[in-house]
């Protein structure tokens, strides 16, 4: 599923939607391209996300097992955005930790789905909790729990995010 | 040779690094391993700085997720070669604490058993980058890693 296809709830700002675009948009680098993580959709206090399987991401080649590393960072991801998303500015939410229990073997072939969700926010800390599946069976489930970075660190992230963007628009045009 | 070949052999005889090269996402990922000529060290194993770890787009640093997933392997292959094991050990949980911001920059990582048990073996990661008194993250993780048959 491609970005222009996934779900924005409307209610989320202007500039965090432009975040998200840039994130998902930026196909061709990093982690998420590395991993074929997309973007399924977000709003104020949840996040979802996919994962395609390759068999570049085997964890155990006698069972053809997917490597419990690429859905780690998949929960993160869901997890951390739901996050973001969930402050007023747009900035990031530094995981403080994670816990993932793998409740059984993931295949190497079928879409992997994370949603990220957050129970609870304090004047410091987000405190999140996700689940993975495919083929609609629950694969991982996972805590963690999120630094809430203050106002004002969050408006200086906001503005150095917004900058990134313009250059990053720019150079794309 | 293949990973079932490597894998009867007794574990002092299976170097890291030629486990590591038969899974994929270790490969994938870039993930070396050193061992010392005397044994006596624990394996050092090496993530190369790679802008294919890179998370949030707009900050040079490393994703929590490639981190994580680069210390679990870690554990999997400390495990492989140090115990008499003959299938690669079931992950069941892996609990991390980010400890500081991994840039995009190299990061090791050395792994301890806590506890190996008959059928649950618990291990302890810790991985830093430039300083090796500077943890960016520590983990720990809960194995299944008797001779499992198939479930």
């Amino acid at each position: 599923m491609s970005y222009q296809e996934s779900q924005l709830e409307s209610n989320l700002p202007e500039t965090h939607q432009k975040f998200l675009r840039l994130m998902m948009g930026r196909r061709s680098e990093g982690h998420f391209s590395a991993l074929n993580i997309d973007m399924v959709g977000c709003g104020v206090g949840w996040a979802e996300m996919s994962l395609a399987p390759t068999s570049q991401l085997i964890g155990d080649p006698m069972s053809g097992a997917l490597h419990s590393g690429p859905i780690t960072t998949l929960l993160d991801s869901a997890l951390g955005i739901a996050a973001s998303v969930s402050l007023n500015r747009m900035g990031f939410a530094p995981t403080i930790d994670l816990r993932v229990d793998h409740l059984r073997m993931a295949n190497s072939s079928d879409l992997l789905v994370a949603r990220g969700e957050i129970v609870h926010l304090t004047r410091n800390i987000l405190f999140a909790k996700g689940v993975v599946t495919q083929n609609d069976v629950q694969i991982a489930v996972a805590v963690g729990n999120f630094v809430r970075l203050s106002d004002d660190v969050l408006a200086l992230a906001e503005a150095h995010i917004m900058s990134q963007l313009d250059a990053i628009d720019k150079a794309r045009q | 040779m293949t990973l079932q070949n490597l894998l009867s052999l007794p574990p002092e005889q299976r170097q890291p690094q030629q486990l590591l090269d038969f899974i994929p996402y270790a490969q994938m990922m870039g993930v070396c391993a050193q061992v010392a000529e005397d044994g006596s060290a624990p394996i050092l194993f090496r993530l190369d700085a790679n802008e294919l770890h890179m998370g949030n787009p707009t900050l040079p640093a490393m994703h929590g997720g490639a981190l994580s997933g680069f210390m679990e392997l870690a554990a999997a292959v400390h495990l492989l070669s140090t115990m008499t094991i003959a299938r690669y050990p079931k992950l069941i949980d892996f609990a991390i604490d980010y400890l500081s911001a991994a840039r995009l920059d190299t990061v090791f990582c050395t792994c301890e058993t806590l506890r190996e048990g008959k059928n649950l073996t618990a291990v302890q990661v810790r991985a830093w980058q430039r300083d090796p008194a500077k943890p960016v993250a520590v983990g720990k993780a809960q194995f299944l890693c008797s001779d499992f048959s198939e479930s």
